[in-house]
């Protein structure tokens, strides 16, 4: 299979990442590919969106061909603490040993190397097996957080070079600078400081993770509703008192509210040098799966 | 419900004074992307419009509050904000440098150069210092004891790295004391040890086969460097300890307070009920919350009929075209659509935190205060300062529970 497969999702907090992991979801597995989301912060968002109580570590369907997961942290250095010991009895004693957590803590990125370490046995299971899924999204922490997790392979990498730990994190490194298996989507909105910390960190990932980027998204973009012209007919419209104010109060937000949105968008097209994809905002304050349709659409577009 | 209630139009900034007296820490917390370094900035620069000698600290890793602020490019170094003439107080901004910080620390705190060189030199520490998640957090709180205790100012409003990452900082001392305690740093030695003594040696040999196995994923030279990082920071331990000791009982103190800031999004309230649940059983109490980014429009309810062209008046003013009419009963549809979306989290926000009240046996009513979402957003400080102006009291719609004595249980 040459077909990139997993799919970062990453931003600043609160632009929609989740939303955006989601809509992905709901795209990829409507046109027959059999996907995974996975949840590694924020717990509780994406089972809010899915409609499921709660996500487990182990992968779960939460609709047609798509199913979704938490890679935790804790849970993910346990689960690579139990492949190592034989004796359940024995790797639930030290996994409850605060000085093991204390040992672990302090190894550096060891909680990210693990998460990753699972995700790559999610990407390539062990022997014969085919992969169970065509897509792995990945709803990455913030952007302040994401980094450090996609370059563990590198900063932890250096020192344990050896052993199957060291075999996963260069076979995960290798995944993620691979244009051909996957793509980051840095998500936006249209907000100064939003788009300024998306160029930031498409910096950052193209450059330091070398990770191969999808162009910028731009989350929640307000519809095109009015003609430039219109502002000055609904002023005037006030002005004679003729129709209800607070519907030219709404009227003019959303009028003045694009205009100030374009202006962001315009600066995240020139910030990254890229045609950013607009996601249309969604008004529902009922965020679930099956309203996103309009959302995955518009992202379907630059799916790889 | 309609979505038009009555709003407290005056600015709220005085409840929140009259909040912050006597408090010399206030921490926001809360999720990312709420706006909480704006709001920080808002608070301190609103404490500093009237009368407060306040520092504002950032630990965000995007250093936003740099730009905002307008920040010169040293982090580290306390910057004097330039306010409007009107201010009484005054407002430092200080950027959060972790990293520096760790290595300034471990040098002050070192009994001699040689070992400080020596800690500051091992590759470990450097990615215990650069990577392990809690030093950000850690190094917050020391330099938010710095600046308590600087006599310089009498209010420090700190700025917190986003929700999951906040209860590192409240974890951070504990870690760092639980590291230093020699009994886990002799484990470090002899891991081993770990299973204490009530194990066979049976058991005791099939887990050193597994440190064994560790050690070889993680290199060998990890466990001895690790190791040697442990005996020579038993060094510098006491007086780490003492620190952290103090850090632990600064966070815990009654004169430092905790807001929690939020922002009316379709997910934000379960998010922030399960934070301020952890938090809560930390001991630590939001006694503000601030709900930022709310939409304060006027909106005509929904089911509204549609504005008619107005009738007569002899054709000079022929009102609105049918197809702009109905785009603006669109437009207020959808805004009346954020609206009650926004009202629906404020209110299961409100119950989960009364909730969390009861359990804890009843506490004194919080203060709740709203700023509004601006367009564009304040980016600018004219436009912070002008946000602290807009403090607002959050509408009741019903009465609030009678106050009870006692902060904390």
């Amino acid at each position: 299979m040459s077909d990139p497969r997993l799919l970062i999702v990453t931003g600043k907090g609160g632009v929609g990442k989740t939303t955006v992991t989601a809509a992905i979801g709901r795209a990829t597995s409507r046109v027959g590919l059999r996907t995974l989301l996975v949840e590694t912060a924020s717990p509780g968002r994406l089972a809010n969106v899915l409609r499921v109580p709660s996500l487990e570590a182990e992968p779960r369907p939460v609709g047609e061909r798509l199913d979704a997961v938490a890679l935790d942290a804790d849970r993910a250095l346990a689960s690579f603490v139990q492949s190592l010991v034989p004796l359940r009895l024995l790797s639930n004693a030290l996994l409850a040993s605060d000085t093991f957590r204390i040992v672990a803590a302090a190894v550096p990125g060891i909680a990210e190397a693990a998460m990753l370490s699972q995700l790559l046995a999610w990407l390539e299971p062990r022997g014969l097996r085919r992969p169970a899924w065509d897509r792995i999204v990945l709803d990455a922490p913030a952007s302040g957080h994401s980094a450090p997790l996609l370059s563990t392979p590198e900063t932890l990498g250096g020192i344990a070079s050896v052993g199957p730990l060291g075999t996963s994190l260069r076979r995960m490194s290798e995944w993620l600078r691979d244009p051909a298996r996957t793509r980051a989507f840095v998500v936006a909105i249209p907000e100064a400081w939003a788009v300024a910390e998306a160029a930031e960190l498409r910096a950052v990932l193209r450059d330091e993770v070398r990770v191969p980027l999808a162009p910028p998204i731009a989350n929640a973009v307000f519809p095109r509703r009015f003609a430039a012209a219109d502002e000055e007919r609904l002023l005037s419209e006030r002005a004679a008192g003729s129709v209800d104010d607070r519907l030219i109060a709404a009227g003019l937000y959303f009028l003045r509210r694009r205009g100030d949105e374009k202006s962001h968008l315009r600066e995240l097209r020139r910030a990254t040098g890229e045609i950013p994809v607009e996601l249309p905002f969604v008004f529902d304050p009922d965020v679930r799966l099956d309203r996103l349709d309009p959302v995955a659409a518009a992202i379907a577009e630059v799916l790889p | 419900m309609s979505a038009k209630r009555s709003r407290t139009t005056n600015g709220d900034a005085g409840a929140l004074d009259a909040w912050l007296d006597g408090v010399r820490v206030l921490v926001c917390l809360g999720p990312g992307g709420v706006g909480k370094t704006t709001t920080a900035a808002s608070i301190a620069i609103a404490a500093a419009m009237a009368g407060r000698r306040v520092a504002v600290l950032t630990v965000d890793p995007a250093a936003r509050l740099k730009d905002a602020l307008d920040l010169p490019e040293r982090p580290g170094a306390l910057h004097r904000v330039p306010l409007p003439d009107s201010a009484r107080g005054s407002l430092d901004a200080v950027l959060l440098d972790a990293k520096g910080l760790f290595d300034a620390l471990v040098r002050r705190l070192a009994p001699s150069d040689d070992l400080a060189e020596r800690i500051v030199r091992n590759p470990v520490y450097r990615n215990v210092a650069g990577a392990f998640a809690g030093s950000d957090a850690y190094m917050a709180l020391e330099q938010v004891l710095d600046l308590a205790s600087d006599p310089g100012h009498d209010l420090v409003v700190v700025d917190t790295p986003p929700a999951s990452h906040a209860l590192e900082l409240f974890d951070a001392p504990q870690k760092i004391l639980a590291l230093l305690q020699s009994r886990a740093l002799e484990y470090l030695e002899d891991p081993t040890r770990i299973l204490g003594n009530a194990t066979s040696r049976i058991a005791r040999g099939v887990l050193s086969g597994v440190v064994m196995a560790l050690e070889r994923m993680t290199g060998l030279t990890l466990m001895r460097d690790l190791s040697s990082l442990a005996s020579d920071f038993a060094e510098v331990a006491p007086r780490f300890r003492e620190r952290a000791t103090a850090i632990r009982d600064l966070l815990h103190a009654p004169t430092t307070r905790y807001a929690l800031v939020t922002a009316p999004d379709p997910h934000g309230a379960d998010d922030v009920l399960a934070f301020t649940g952890e938090v809560d059983r930390l001991g630590i109490r939001c006694d503000a919350v601030i709900v930022n980014r709310v939409l304060s429009l006027d909106v005509p309810d929904a089911s509204a009929p549609p504005p008619r062209r107005r009738a007569g008046g002899g054709g000079e003013r022929p009102g609105l075209p049918v197809a702009l009419s109905r785009r603006l009963v669109e437009c207020a549809a959808d805004l009346a659509a954020i609206s009650e979306g926004q009202r629906r989290v404020v209110e299961r926000l409100r119950e989960g935190l009364d909730a969390l009240d009861l359990a804890r046996g009843g506490t004194s009513p919080r203060l709740w205060l709203e700023l509004p979402a601006l367009r564009p957003a304040p980016v600018t400080l004219p436009a912070i300062t002008d946000l602290a102006g807009r403090l607002g009291a959050i509408p009741t719609e019903h009465p609030r529970p009678a106050p009870r004595a006692g902060r904390r249980s």
